[in-house]
C-alpha cells in the first residue's frame, strides 16, 4: 500500500491512516485466533473430563440435564463497560469474590475486629473495664447473624454441588476449565470482536473519505488541464 | 455510535445455548440462573438431535430482544448453522454473541462470522 510521491498531502494522508488501522485490525486479528485456539482446546478438555466423569459415573447415573439445578443462580456474571474509543469491554466476574457485597462485609469485618479489640486495648484496670468488655461482645455478638444472613444471600452455592457431594475428579477438572474459559478466555473474545467492529467502521469510513478526496482531485487536475488547453 | 450505558449497564448474565455436554461444562463455571417464579426463566437451552430449528430460533430470539439482563449470548457452532440466517442478520451491540465449538463438531473457521467480516472487509 505504499503511495506515490505525486499525490496530494489529503489521499496521502488518509492513506497512512488506513494502512494504520489496517496494522492495528490485523493485530486485533491475531489476538483473536489465538484466544480462539485456546477456547477450543479448553472446549476439548472440558468436553474430555465431562465424557470421562460420565464413563466413571455408577450404572445409569449421568452429569447431565436431569441434575441441573431448577433454582440455580448464577456464580459468575457479566459486566460491561465502554473503552475511551467507544468499543464495548466485557469481563466476568465471579459473585461474591471481587463484588462488593463481600467487600463491604469482609471490610466491615475487620472495622468491627478493630473497634473490638480497641474497645479491650482501652479498657482501664478498674471495674468498669468488665462491663466495657461485655458490651463489646453484646453488639458483636448483636451484628453476627446479620452478617452470616447477608453472606448466605450474596454468595451463591458452588454450581458442581447439584451434581452431588462425592463429585468424581474429572468433573471437578471440567468445572476449572470451563471457569478459565468463562472468566479469561469468553470476555476477551467478545471484548476482541466488538473492538474489530470498531475499527471495521472506522476504516470503511477513511476509505470513503479518500474516494471522495481522490474524485474531487481528478475533477480539479481535469478542469486545469482544460484550462490550459483553452489557453 | 457508542449505544448508550443504559443499552447495556444492565446486562449481567451469561446465555447459552447448545448441546448437553456444552451447556453442562458451562453451568459448572456457574453462569446459570433461573429467575425467580412464576417466570422462571433460564439462561440456557439445552439442544439434542428431537430439537427443532423453531425452539432454537424462539430461544435466540428471547435471549437477544426479549431479555435486557443478558450480555454475552454463546452458542454451538452447528446449532449457530440450523440458524444461521437469523445468527448473520444479528448485528446488536448487545447482547454480544459468541459462537463455541462442542464435542462433536470442532470448531470451523470457513463458518466463523467474525472470519467472514474479516474476508468481506479485504475483498472489498
Amino acid at each position: 500500500m505504499a503511495s506515490s510521491p505525486a499525490r496530494p498531502p489529503r489521499t496521502q494522508l488518509l492513506s497512512s491512516e488506513i494502512d494504520q488501522l489496517f496494522e492495528h485490525y490485523l493485530n486485533l486479528l491475531h489476538q483473536y485466533d489465538t484466544l480462539r485456539s485456546s477456547l477450543s482446546s479448553l472446549q476439548a478438555s472440558i468436553q474430555q473430563n465431562i465424557a470421562r466423569a460420565n464413563f466413571d459415573a455408577q450404572r445409569g447415573v449421568r452429569y447431565g440435564q436431569d441434575c441441573y439445578d431448577q433454582r440455580m443462580q448464577a456464580a459468575r456474571r457479566c459486566c460491561v463497560t465502554r473503552d475511551p474509543e467507544g468499543a464495548a469491554l466485557f469481563a466476568v466476574e465471579a459473585v461474591g469474590a471481587v463484588g462488593e457485597g463481600e467487600g463491604r462485609s469482609a471490610a466491615s469485618e475487620g472495622v468491627h475486629e478493630e473497634n473490638a479489640e480497641g474497645r479491650k486495648s482501652e479498657i482501664p484496670a478498674d471495674g468498669d473495664g468488665v462491663k466495657g468488655e461485655v458490651d463489646a461482645d453484646e453488639t458483636k455478638e448483636g451484628e453476627k447473624p446479620e452478617e452470616e444472613a447477608e453472606k448466605s444471600a450474596k454468595k451463591p452455592k458452588d454450581p458442581i454441588r447439584m451434581f452431588g457431594i462425592l463429585t468424581p475428579q474429572a468433573l471437578r477438572l471440567a468445572q476449572g476449565g470451563a471457569i478459565k474459559m468463562v472468566e479469561d478466555v469468553v470476555p476477551k473474545l467478545v471484548s476482541i470482536d466488538a473492538e474489530m467492529k470498531e475499527v471495521e467502521i472506522k476504516i470503511r469510513r477513511a476509505r470513503k473519505h479518500r474516494a471522495k478526496a481522490e474524485a474531487l482531485e481528478k475533477t480539479t487536475v481535469g478542469e486545469r488541464s482544460e484550462e490550459g488547453i483553452a489557453a | 455510535m457508542a449505544a448508550p450505558a443504559s443499552a447495556y449497564k444492565d446486562r449481567q448474565f451469561l446465555a447459552v445455548i447448545g448441546d448437553e455436554d456444552s451447556v453442562t461444562g458451562l453451568l459448572l463455571a456457574g453462569i446459570g440462573h433461573v429467575t425467580q417464579p412464576p417466570d422462571s426463566q433460564k439462561n440456557f437451552l439445552v439442544v439434542d438431535s428431537k430439537t427443532d430449528n423453531a425452539a432454537i430460533e424462539e430461544a435466540f430470539e428471547r435471549f437477544t430482544t426479549e431479555r435486557k439482563d443478558i450480555g454475552i449470548l454463546l452458542i454451538n457452532q452447528h446449532i449457530a448453522e440450523r440458524i444461521r440466517h437469523r445468527v448473520d442478520t444479528y448485528t446488536a451491540a448487545f447482547p454480544a454473541l459468541l459462537e463455541i465449538p462442542s464435542k462433536d463438531h470442532p470448531y470451523d473457521p470457513e463458518k466463523d462470522s467474525v472470519l467472514r467480516r474479516v474476508r468481506r472487509l479485504f475483498g472489498e
